[in-house]
């Protein structure tokens, strides 16, 4: 765990070119462990999507780099990439983004189908997620016919049933009720403590940012100020 | 994995019902009317290509020369000794055949009915490739009294095809003869020139036909049809040089003679033979005389065009839609991605799913083809089967199509969306429906194509009109036309002058060498250092005025004064011309080189106290043909052709085969009489008659067919691009559901939301009529060209056909913009 699995030097990202430019990210430099929890914090608009679309490989830096395990992300290769996403990063996203022409079941299914995962083995690990998120009830249903929850809910299922070694979320809880957002943050705590995933949240909620070891507040696209929570892990 | 996309596939199909119906019903059509016009073309183009010698049989043509040594006409006809002669003549041709057709009475079993019957030589199954079911095709038409059939004429007649050796009564004049079934030859297919249901021994005819015995060894009879089959190996250039040399030997010293006489002043022969191949027969309109008629190959292509064209458009419509419906997919393809899809992972599900699709298409459009095919066969005149089996090539083709069509419009959006980071396919930052350049380009193609065959349409039905309402310069209506057939027309009208001439309605007979719009007889010759050209119609002094002629000076001629009938003319204002004189002028002039000969018998018989004026003075003293009167240009030939120079004369030695009746009132009344009095004067041979303004109409009737091919066209063109317009309206709509909420709720009235929803597309139809215009002007220039008298294309014709297509295309996308009107703005908003 001395390689970090993240590291990211001098990261710029803006949008539009000359007068209108839009500058996003600026300089950021940041390396993350293995098997750490980390919470990126800040206002509206500072850039925390944008940053985790970069470290998801959704989107690249206009300038700097960005490393996943040792590889420079810009340098990578459609396959390398898509070997990336497949097998070791999970993402779940902002605005849910499930294939709405899919069920539930169809949904955790895509993820593993990409994996060429054999049908059995497949099977089991939907059954097993539906399971753990308490939906095997809605694994016919269409994302449409689920409440805003419930499809933050599927979103952060399938990024986790690949098991991979990366979560990257984006506000995870940002739609879910108390006690469901702190089932998932207690499952997140779990899958980072007991089988070592690394966590990457973006979130608004002071509590759930105390659940990882550093928080990292974004304003204006620059890092404010980076905190580690030695005592979190004691809790 | 593939069953896992086949099933979404199909899910998606059933739940974006409308989209896929568009996609399904546009392409099916397209599907449907290329493979009509495929089997079309197709047989056109191979018209009795299953014959195994197909390569080494030609139909032996004369062509008839102009003395300017242009072609003035080519057609079969051959004298009965020809095909001998032939084949002891010429060393290349290994076999003949001789054939003539007629329509008789068959009795069977006390049944009559009248068929079409061909006589043929013995040699027609060595030359042609047809199946015998039952009998010896080396000697079934070798006994006189044989006859052969088709399986359908055997089944006709006995219910069976087993009918070797049963007698069939044949009626010639007025016997009934038998012959014996000693053949019967399976179903031939239906696109061939030489179509039969009964063959007869050729050589039976000198037996029945009185005028057939006369005329065995006689060289001057041309009624037979001679196909003549090459030996293997032998080349048709070599052949046909020795054909060429055949005429002069089998007329020798023709040409001399008729130089001698002035009727024949070019330099070479005045005709020679040729050999037309018997697989360019059905297209050669050069031609006449073919058992079916020829058709001109143009249409086939113009055809073509318009399937490629539908064709096209319903691919186009395809790929605007699916590109369309790829936008709205934008954040799946995202997602995906996300979770580790590879870009040719995301292109092959999705041109998976389009050619899912396209194919389904295919299959619809097949099942459509087959509906439609009776009205098809009806409008093109054809009987066109669709076989699965025998048309592997059909199948080929339209398969690769659609899964082009498939692979393309799938392609494109996946390629598309995936080409760009997931980050922005994540924020549905794409403009790939109705903005993106791409669509707009497509969909003014779609309207421009539209917009040219409705033009099309509009100005072919225009040009048409203008046609039919045009004055000949005489009065076609309610005059019968008697075909001689063989008689002497003018024996004829005696005839009909006696039987019907006193019946209340009948207003007056008269023969003529040829009838208007039938037959023509072109001649050139030298008079007086001149060369004259023009057509020369032998009539009765009645015609004249039966037909309504106008006269621009001189007199018609007057039947009851026996100097007009001889060595006289009238002639019309493009002859008057060539002469070189005004109309005035040219009455009481002679027309120089033209039936010259000693003075006529009457000349001075005519009371010598008569006061003669200059026309009379010229009749008296006259050893030429004198002018009566000069007409106005009327138009005996279609009205493709400028009117030519014309002279009608009473006094030549042509002959006469047509009988013109003009009735008072409607024809039909009269046909019964007609009948009668045709029975009296030839009842071995069948009245033949038709109506003089049919005539007319005749020759336009593939013009009003092409017309009416051009409408249907047309019409599918819009009704496809305007499925393909509803579709993208709706998928339009359903982008700015939002920003239609988001209005309303600011304030918006229904009718602004309409015009900002219908503009768009207002815009690019306008475009599209811009771009067509031009090409649909410059294209229908050239058809219209090839009428001598035609319109120009209007820019009013133009524009209508712009504004037809903007109204229904705003009728159409108004469905959906209605709708957005109309709807709750709460439900709008409320999903993103
Ligand atoms: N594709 C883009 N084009 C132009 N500007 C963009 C684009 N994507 C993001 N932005 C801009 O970048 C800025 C940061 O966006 P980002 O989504 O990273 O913010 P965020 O911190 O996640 O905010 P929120 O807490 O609201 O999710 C915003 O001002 C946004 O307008
Ligand atoms: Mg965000």
């Amino acid at each position: 765990m001395d390689e970090p699995i993240y590291e990211l030097r001098n990261v710029s990202r803006s949008y539009g070119s000359g007068m209108t430019q839009n500058h996003v990210l600026h300089d950021i430099s940041l390396d993350i462990r293995e098997g750490e929890f980390v919470s990126i914090t800040g206002p509206s608009g500072s850039g925390k999507s944008t940053l985790l679309n970069i470290m998801g490989m959704l989107d690249a830096p206009t300038r700097g780099t960005c490393s996943f395990m040792g590889l420079t992300t810009h340098d990578m290769n459609e396959k390398q990439r898509v070997k990336m996403h497949r097998e070791h990063i999970g993402f779940v996203f902002q605005a849910y983004h499930l294939i709405d022409d899919m069920t539930v079941y169809e949904n955790l299914e895509t993820p593993l189908l990409y994996r060429k995962v054999k049908t059995s083995d497949r099977k089991s690990m939907v059954a097993d997620i539906l399971d753990r998120f308490n939906i095997v009830a809605k694994k016919d249903l269409f994302p449409e016919q689920l409440s805003g929850g419930q499809q933050q809910l599927v979103g952060i299922a399938r990024a986790l049933v690949i098991e991979p070694r990366v979560i990257l979320a984006d506000e995870p809880t940002g739609n879910l009720h108390s006690s469901q957002g702190d089932m998932i943050m207690d499952l997140l705590r779990k899958l980072n403590r007991e089988d070592g995933v690394t966590i990457i949240q973006v979130t608004h909620n002071d509590t759930y940012a105390g659940y990882g070891n550093r928080v990292i507040e974004l304003l204006d696209g620059r890092v404010e100020s980076i905190r580690s929570l030695e005592g979190a892990e004691s809790c | 994995m593939l069953r896992h996309y086949l099933h979404l596939g199909l899910r998606l199909l059933r739940k974006q019902r409308l989209y896929a119906a568009i996609n399904l019903i546009g392409l099916s059509i397209g599907f449907a009317i290329a493979v009509l016009i495929f089997l079309f073309v197709r047989d056109e183009f191979t018209y009795d290509n299953w014959h195994d010698n197909i390569d080494r049989i030609y139909r032996v043509d004369r062509v008839d020369f102009n003395p300017d040594g242009s072609v003035e006409g080519e057609g079969p006809w051959m004298p009965y000794p020809f095909a001998e002669a032939l084949g002891r003549e010429h060393p290349g041709v290994e076999n003949t055949v001789r054939m003539f057709d007629d329509s008789v009475e068959l009795r069977v079993d006390g049944e009559i009915a009248e068929h079409s019957v061909l006589f043929v030589d013995s040699s027609f199954f060595d030359v042609f490739g047809y199946d015998m079911l039952s009998g010896d095709p080396g000697t079934a038409l070798v006994d006189p009294m044989s006859i052969v059939m088709t399986e359908t004429a055997a089944r006709r007649h006995w219910g069976t095809t087993d009918v070797l050796g049963k007698t069939i009564d044949v009626r010639f004049e007025d016997d009934y003869k038998p012959a014996v079934v000693t053949g019967v030859v399976a179903d031939p297919p239906k696109n061939t020139n030489i179509p039969f249901e009964y063959l007869l021994p050729f050589h039976r005819t000198p037996m029945e036909y009185g005028w057939i015995a006369n005329r065995t060894e006689r060289w001057n009879a041309s009624s037979f049809i001679v196909y003549a089959m090459l030996r293997e190996g032998v080349r048709i250039d070599d052949a046909q040089a020795t054909l060429s040399t055949l005429w002069s030997k089998f007329f020798p010293d023709r040409s001399e003679r008729l130089r001698a006489e002035g009727a024949w002043t070019g330099e070479g022969d005045p005709a020679t033979y040729r050999f037309l191949p018997l697989r360019a027969e059905h297209l050669a309109t050069f031609t006449s005389g073919s058992f079916v008629p020829t058709s001109d190959p143009t249409y086939s292509w113009i055809l073509l065009a318009i399937g490629v064209v539908i064709l096209a458009l319903a691919c186009i419509n395809f790929t605007i839609l699916s590109v369309g419906r790829g936008a709205t997919r934008a954040s799946e393809i995202g997602i995906r991605k996300a979770m580790g899809a590879h870009r040719t992972q995301l292109v092959a599900q999705f041109a998976g799913e389009s050619v899912l699709l396209s194919l389904l298409a295919l299959v619809l459009g097949f099942g459509l083809s087959v509906l439609l095919m009776p009205s098809f066969n009806s409008l093109s005149g054809k009987s066109l089967t669709l076989g699965f089996t025998n048309d592997p090539m059909l199948l080929g083709t339209l398969v690769v199509v659609a899964v082009l069509t498939g692979l393309i419009a799938g392609w494109y959006p996946a390629l598309y969306v995936s080409r760009h980071r997931p980050s922005d396919a994540l924020r549905g930052r794409f403009s790939l429906g109705g903005a993106s350049p791409i669509t707009k380009v497509l969909v003014v193609t779609q309207f421009a194509a539209s917009i040219v065959l409705v033009a099309g349409a509009i100005v072919m039905k225009q040009q048409l009109h203008h046609i039919q309402s045009k004055d000949l310069g005489y009065n076609p209506t309610n005059v019968l036309v008697v075909h001689s057939n063989g008689k002497d027309g003018e024996e004829l009208a005696n005839h009909l002058e006696q039987t019907i001439g006193s019946r209340a309605e009948v207003e007056g007979i008269a023969a003529m060498s040829f009838s208007m719009n039938r037959g023509l007889d072109q001649r050139g010759w030298n008079g007086g250092g001149k060369d004259f050209l023009s057509f020369v119609y032998r009539i009765d002094p009645d015609a004249p005025a039966l037909l309504g002629v106008k006269l621009v000076a001189g007199r018609l001629p007057d039947p009851n004064r026996p100097s007009d009938l001889y060595r006289t003319a009238l002639i019309n204002e493009a002859f008057c011309q060539q002469l070189g004189y005004s109309p005035e002028e040219a009455v009481g002039k002679p027309i120089p080189g033209f039936g010259e000969g000693p003075p006529p018998p009457v000349a001075g018989n005519g009371n010598s106290n008569e006061q003669f004026d200059d026309l009379e003075a010229a009749l008296s003293a006259r050893r030429e043909t004198i002018v009566l009167g000069v007409m106005k240009n009327l138009n005996f030939r279609s009205l493709r052709y400028e009117v030519e120079p014309m002279i009608m004369t009473p006094s030549d030695d042509g002959s006469m085969n047509y009988a013109l009746v003009r009735v008072a009132g409607n024809p039909a009344g009269t046909i019964a009489a007609l009948q009668d009095s045709w029975n009296s004067f030839a009842p071995e041979i069948p009245l033949e008659y038709t109506f003089l303004d049919e005539d007319v109409a005749m020759s336009y009737k593939d013009d009003q067919r092409w017309n009416r091919v051009m409408e249907y066209a047309a019409g599918i063109a819009i009704l496809v691009a305007c499925m393909g317009l509803f579709g993208l309206a709706a998928l339009s709509v359903a982008r700015r559901t939002k920003e239609i909420g988001v209005r309303k709720v600011l304030g918006a009235s229904i009718g602004s939301i309409l015009l900002l929803v219908s503009m768009d597309f207002a815009r690019l139809v306008a475009i599209a009529t811009l771009i067509a215009a031009p090409v649909a002007y410059l294209a229908l220039n050239r058809w219209l060209e090839g009428f001598a008298y035609h319109i120009t294309p209007s820019p009013i014709a133009l524009a209508a056909a712009g504004g037809v297509v903007l109204v229904i295309a705003l009728l159409t996308v108004a469905v959906h913009s209605m709708r957005a009107a109309l709807a709750d703005p709460v439900k709008a908003l409320k999903y993103e």
